[in-house]
C-alpha cells in the first residue's frame, strides 16, 4: 500500500495510517460520489437504469473473483456457475417453496460457499492450467444440473420469480431494484477493500506471489486457498441473489461458460489485485459489450443487404475478444494501473519525480 | 454392453483425434489452447466454404484450407502469443480464450446465419452389421486417420530434430533459448502444426455428421481426456480418448436408466474431477515433484 500522499499530510497515530480515506479532498470525494451514486438512478431512463443494475451484479461477481484470482492467484473459469448456484438457490427457495426473503438469500449464500469450498479443495493438490481446468467441470455440472432438475429449476424454459418483498418493502420498480444493488455494490466493495487489506488479503497475495515461501513464513495453504475460494463464492452467492431480484427470469442460458469467460475478462481489463479495477473492469466490457450491441443493430437496419442484426452477438464478441487481447498485449496490469499513473501524475505535478 | 464398448471406442476416437492436436500445442509451448475449438470451427467452415459454396475439387479445397489454416496459426502466435512470451500462464491461458471468443465472433458474423450445414459426401457414410453390432463406416475411418496421426507425430517427437526441440522448448524457454534453438520460430510452427490438426480434425468430424456451433464445443469435451491422459503426453491422450469414450457410451446405457438420460454429457466431467483428486497428473502425464 504505497500509495503517495499529498504534501504536508502524515499520519501522526495506527488509526491515521489504518484509515482508507485519508484526506479532506478524499472525504469530498467519497461523499460527493456517493451522493451523485444515489441520485443517478432518479435521472437515468429506465435502459440505463437496467444496464447499471447489471453493472452492479457484474461488479460484485468480479469483486469476489479478484479476490480469488487478483489475489490469490487461483484461476477459476466458473464464476458464473457459483452465480448460478446462488441465483437458483434464491429462486427455489423463495418461488417454489415460498419461504421469505431474508431466509433464502441467506442460505443460498451458505450454499453457494459450500459449493465454493467443494471447487477449491482440488486447489490444495493443484495449480495452474489443472485447476482451471477442474472449475471448467464444475461449469459444465453445474450447468447439466440446471436442465436435468428441471422439478425445481424449470429446465431450459426457466423460472419465474415473483417481485421480492423484504420485510414490507417490494422490491418491483426497476428504480428500487437499482437502488438495491448499489447499496449493495458500495458495503461489498467496502468489504472487498478490507478484506484485501487484512491478514487473508495479505496472505492470498503471498500465496500467489510465491507458495512455497508463504509456507515457510507460516502462512497455511490449504486454508488460505479455500477461504479465497469461500469469500469469492459468498461473492458470487450474493450476485446470484441479485440476478434473481432483477431478472426475474431465470434460465441456464444466463451461466454460461461465455459468462465466466466475461467474468474473468472483467479481472484482467480491470487489474489483476485492485479492488478499483474490480470496478472499473466491469464497466469497460459492459459496456463496450452493449455499446456494440446498440451501434450493429443500427448498422444492421442502416444496410440490411450486407449485414444481419443476428451477427450483433458475434460483433460483441469480435469486440471484447479483441480488446482482451490488446489488454493482454499492451496494458497487462489493467486499467487500474492506469488510474494509478494518472493519479500519482496528479499529485506530483508540475514535478514529475 | 460390447455394442456400447465399440460405439464407444468409434466416438472415442474424434476425442483422441482432437486431444492430441491440444497435447502436441502443450507439449511443444507449455500453453493449453482454449481456442482449439474455435480454430476447429474456423477450419470446418473455411473448408466448407471451399467445397459447397464455391464448388471447388476437394484436392484444392485441401490446399485452400491448408494455406488458410496455416496463415491463422502464423498469425495468431505472431501477434496474440508471442507478445506474452514470458509471463505468468493466466496471461497465456486468457489469450487463448480471448482468441476463442474472437474466432467464435468471426464465425458468427460470417456463418452463424447459416445453422448447421453439412458437406458434399466424400467419406462412407453407411453401418456394416456384425453379428448385431452396429459398425458406423464415417467413425472407422475417423479411427484410422486418429492412429496415422498418432503414429506420425509420435516418430516426429521421438526422432526429428524439431520434435525434440519443441519438447526441449516446453521444459523451459529460456533454456532452450540458451542451447541454440530458435524458440519464436519453433512456436510459429508449433502453432501452424496446432492450427492444421485442428482444421483436421473439424473436418473429419464435420464431414462424419454436420457442421456447426457444437464442433466449438469439443474442445470442453475433451479436457476430461486430457487430464486423464496427461497433459504432457501423446499416447496418454490417444488411450485416454477411448477410455472416456467408453465411460460415456457405458454410461449412457447402464446410469442413465436410472437417473433418465443426458448423464452422457456429464460422464466425462465425473471422471475428470476423479480424476484430479486421485491422479491430478493422469495416466502418462510427467509427474514434477513440487511440493504445494
Amino acid at each position: 500500500m504505497a500509495a503517495i500522499l499529498p504534501a504536508g499530510v502524515r499520519d501522526e497515530n495506527y488509526g491515521q495510517a489504518m484509515a482508507i480515506i485519508r484526506t479532506k479532498l478524499q472525504w469530498a470525494i467519497t461523499i460527493f460520489g456517493l451522493i451523485a451514486l444515489f441520485i443517478l438512478p432518479l435521472v437515468l431512463s429506465d435502459y440505463l437504469n437496467n444496464l447499471m443494475a447489471f453493472l452492479c451484479i457484474n461488479i460484485i461477481v468480479v469483486l469476489g473473483l479478484n479476490l480469488l484470482t487478483g489475489y490469490c492467484g487461483q484461476i477459476s473459469i466458473g464464476q458464473s456457475a457459483f452465480v448460478a448456484v446462488g441465483a437458483y438457490t434464491t429462486g427455489i427457495l423463495y418461488a417454489k417453496f415460498a419461504l421469505p426473503f431474508w431466509i433464502a438469500v441467506p442460505t443460498s449464500i451458505i450454499v453457494a460457499a459450500l459449493a465454493g469450498l467443494v471447487v477449491g479443495l482440488p486447489s490444495v493438490k493443484l495449480k495452474g492450467f489443472y485447476l482451471a481446468l477442474s472449475t471448467v467441470a464444475f461449469q459444465f455440472i453445474v450447468y447439466w444440473l440446471l436442465f436435468k432438475l428441471d422439478e425445481l429449476t424449470g429446465g431450459g424454459y426457466g423460472m419465474a420469480i415473483p417481485p421480492v418483498r423484504i420485510g414490507g418493502w417490494i422490491v418491483d420498480t426497476r428504480l428500487e431494484v437499482v437502488y438495491l444493488c448499489i447499496v449493495c455494490v458500495v458495503i461489498l466493495t467496502y468489504c472487498a477493500k478490507n478484506i484485501a487489506r487484512t491478514r487473508t488479503g495479505r496472505a492470498f497475495i503471498a500465496v500467489r506471489d510465491n507458495d512455497l515461501a508463504a509456507e515457510v513464513i507460516g502462512i497455511p495453504l490449504a486454508k488460505t486457498k479455500l477461504t479465497a475460494f469461500l469469500i469469492s463464492s459468498i461473492y458470487a452467492g450474493i450476485a446470484g441473489a441479485l440476478y434473481a431480484v432483477f431478472f426475474r427470469w431465470l434460465m441456464p442460458d444466463l451461466f454460461t461458460l461465455t459468462q465466466s469467460v466475461w467474468y474473468l475478462a472483467m479481472v484482467i481489463i480491470g487489474g489483476m489485485g485492485s479492488v478499483v479495477g474490480s470496478i472499473l473492469g466491469p464497466v469497460f466490457v459492459v459496456c463496450l459489450q452493449e455499446l456494440t450491441r446498440v451501434y450493429f443493430a443500427k448498422l444492421a437496419t442502416a444496410f440490411p443487404t450486407i449485414l444481419s442484426v443476428g451477427m450483433g452477438t458475434g460483433m460483441s464478441y469480435i469486440t471484447t475478444g479483441l480488446a482482451i487481447v490488446l489488454f493482454l498485449i499492451f496494458e497487462p496490469r489493467g486499467l487500474s494501473h492506469r488510474w494509478e499513473t494518472f493519479k500519482s501524475a496528479y499529485r506530483l505535478w508540475p514535478f514529475s519525480y | 454392453m460390447l455394442q456400447a464398448i465399440i460405439s464407444g471406442i468409434l466416438v472415442g476416437s474424434s476425442y483422441s483425434l482432437v486431444a492430441m492436436g491440444m497435447v502436441i500445442l502443450y507439449r511443444s509451448s507449455g500453453i493449453f489452447n482454449f481456442a482449439h475449438g474455435a480454430v476447429m470451427l474456423l477450419g470446418a467452415f473455411i473448408f466448407w466454404t471451399f467445397i459447397s459454396l464455391a464448388g471447388l475439387p476437394l484436392w484444392a479445397c485441401i490446399i485452400a484450407t491448408i494455406i488458410a489454416m496455416t496463415l491463422i496459426g502464423f498469425f495468431v502466435e505472431r501477434f496474440a502469443m508471442r507478445p506474452l512470451l514470458g509471463q505468468p500462464i493466466i496471461a497465456s491461458l486468457m489469450m487463448t480464450l480471448a482468441v476463442s471468443v474472437l474466432f467464435s465472433g468471426v464465425y458468427q458474423v460470417l456463418w452463424g446465419h447459416r445453422g448447421i450445414v453439412s458437406y458434399p459426401q466424400f467419406m462412407p457414410m453407411g453401418h456394416w452389421v456384425i453379428n448385431g453390432i452396429v459398425i458406423g463406416q464415417a467413425n472407422t475411418w475417423i479411427l484410422f486417420v486418429t492412429i496415422l496421426y498418432f503414429i506420425f507425430f509420435k516418430f516426429y517427437f521421438k526422432f526429428t530434430l524439431s520434435g525434440k526441440q519443441m519438447q526441449a522448448i516446453c521444459e523451459s524457454h529460456v533454456i532452450a533459448q540458451s542451447v541454440g534453438i530458435d524458440v519464436k520460430r519453433m512456436l510459429s510452427r508449433v502453432w501452424i502444426i496446432a492450427c492444421l490438426s485442428a482444421a483436421l480434425a473439424g473436418i473429419l468430424i464435420g464431414a462424419s455428421g454436420s457442421v456447426g456451433l457444437y464442433l466449438h464445443d469439443f474442445v470442453f469435451m475433451v479436457i476430461p481426456v486430457i487430464i486423464l491422459g496427461g497433459l504432457e503426453s501423446l499416447e496418454g491422450s490417444f488411450v485416454a480418448g477411448f477410455i472416456v469414450g467408453v465411460v460415456e457410451m457405458v454410461s449412457a446405457n447402464y446410469i442413465d436408466p436410472i437417473i433418465g438420460g443426458g448423464f452422457r454429457q456429464v460422464a466425462p466431467y465425473v471422471l475428470l474431477l476423479i480424476v484430479l483428486l486421485a491422479k491430478p497428473y493422469g495416466l502418462f502425464g510427467w509427474e514434477r515433484i513440487e511440493r504445494i
